[in-house]
């Protein structure tokens, strides 16, 4: 399916929903749960949380299907509300009660493991020890340039649709961006 | 840094492009080339370019790393309950009679309306205590009933008085 096609598709589906055919509204969050939790987890670093906050995302989603206009693409609605919750959790201080490291050991009392296809014990060590590293230094970018990074580097987005999400310009956005891969840049040398 | 112009075929194929960094373009053409979503054209003019400029080349190596760390951050798996827990709050929540009364006459969220209704009711709250019926109503109440300890005390000293030997009866209350 083309991009075009999928955004026409999105919002027909939502149309469709807000006619009253409720059974459309499972392909939308089929499509769109992946990155929408993908996006909130690297937000807020918390997989529990992320999903919490998703569920919250679509329940919004459909309760304003009576309302929808498909004036803009699905996904930057989406990907508005999204942001909006993850940034407002982040205020909040949210985010002390449900930290989770990566370091931290699971209830079980195993370490905590992530997935990976590398057979060398030294090389999975290795490569833990970098995604930690990646986590803390998107960790220490300001709210609005972890947003605008996670949505141009993961989604994919073009800078006018980061720009309609975040409420800003196009060139805010490329000074969003900017700065924040000159801060990444200056994180991660080491790892060169 | 190089002073070597570029030219870019983004629809500015006639106009002579100085370094990406030296012209502030770099957050764009140089993370589209990274990603490699600059056109063929525009990719193969800043190949040449990068050859000879020093800081574009480091600029692009630890542009390309962090692209390359950034992709090493996988997401985690997603719940296999998660569409049935959206569900079950979804049918919660449709299923709640009030909402069911209310959204057909207010399809609109009643959350904006709240601060509205609280300042109302402390309106309200603080006409009633001040109109005489009120609060001061209370006050009045309490007054009443120290009016009636001084009747109370006032017929005591009158006892003592008369078995004192006071002829009460005789004398001008008014001298009393």
């Amino acid at each position: 399916m083309t991009a075009v096609a999928a955004l026409e598709r999105d919002a027909e589906l939502m149309l469709r929903v807000r006619e009253g055919d409720e059974a459309s509204f499972t392909p939308l969050l089929d499509r769109h749960r992946g990155p929408v939790i993908h996006f909130l987890y690297r937000m807020v670093q918390n997989q529990a949380i992320a999903e919490e906050l998703a569920q919250e995302v679509f329940w919004r989603v459909y309760r304003s299907r009576a309302t929808y206009e498909p004036t803009a693409k699905f996904t930057t609605w989406l990907f508005r509300i999204a942001t909006h919750l993850a940034l407002n959790w982040i205020r909040d201080g949210k985010k002390e009660k449900g930290q989770t490291s990566l370091d931290e050991e699971t209830p079980e009392g195993t370490a905590r493991q992530v997935a990976d296809r590398s057979p060398n014990a030294e090389q999975v060590l290795l490569r833990q020890v970098h995604r930690n590293e990646v986590r803390r230094a998107v960790e220490a970018l300001p709210e609005k340039q972890r947003a605008a990074v996670l949505m141009h580097k993961y989604q994919e987005m073009e800078y006018s649709q980061i720009a309609a999400v975040l409420g800003c310009s196009e060139s805010a956005v490329k000074s969003l961006l900017f700065r924040a891969y000159e801060s990444l840049r200056a994180r991660l040398a080491h790892l060169a | 840094m190089s002073e070597q112009p570029i030219r870019a075929s983004q629809g500015r194929k006639d106009k002579a492009l100085r370094c990406p960094i030296q012209s502030g373009d770099n957050a764009e053409i140089l993370l589209a080339y990274v990603d490699r979503k600059l056109d063929p054209e525009t990719a193969a003019v800043l190949d040449r370019h990068v050859e000879g400029c020093m800081g574009c080349r480091q600029l692009l190596a630890s542009q390309r790393m962090v692209w390359e760390a950034l992709d090493s951050w996988e997401a985690e798996s997603v719940s296999t309950d998660f569409n049935r827990r959206l569900y079950r709050r979804i049918e919660n929540e449709e299923g709640r009679w009030w909402r069911r009364l209310l959204e057909p006459a207010f399809p609109w969220s009643m959350k904006p309306a709240m601060p509205v209704a609280a300042a109302c009711l402390v309106l309200v709250a603080a006409f009633l205590f001040r109109t005489p019926g009120g609060w001061e109503s209370g006050l009045a109440g309490r007054q009443e009933v120290v009016d009636v300890e001084q009747v109370e005390l006032t017929l005591e000293d009158l006892e003592m008085l008369r078995q004192l030997g006071v002829d009460l009866d005789s004398r001008n209350p008014a001298t009393l």
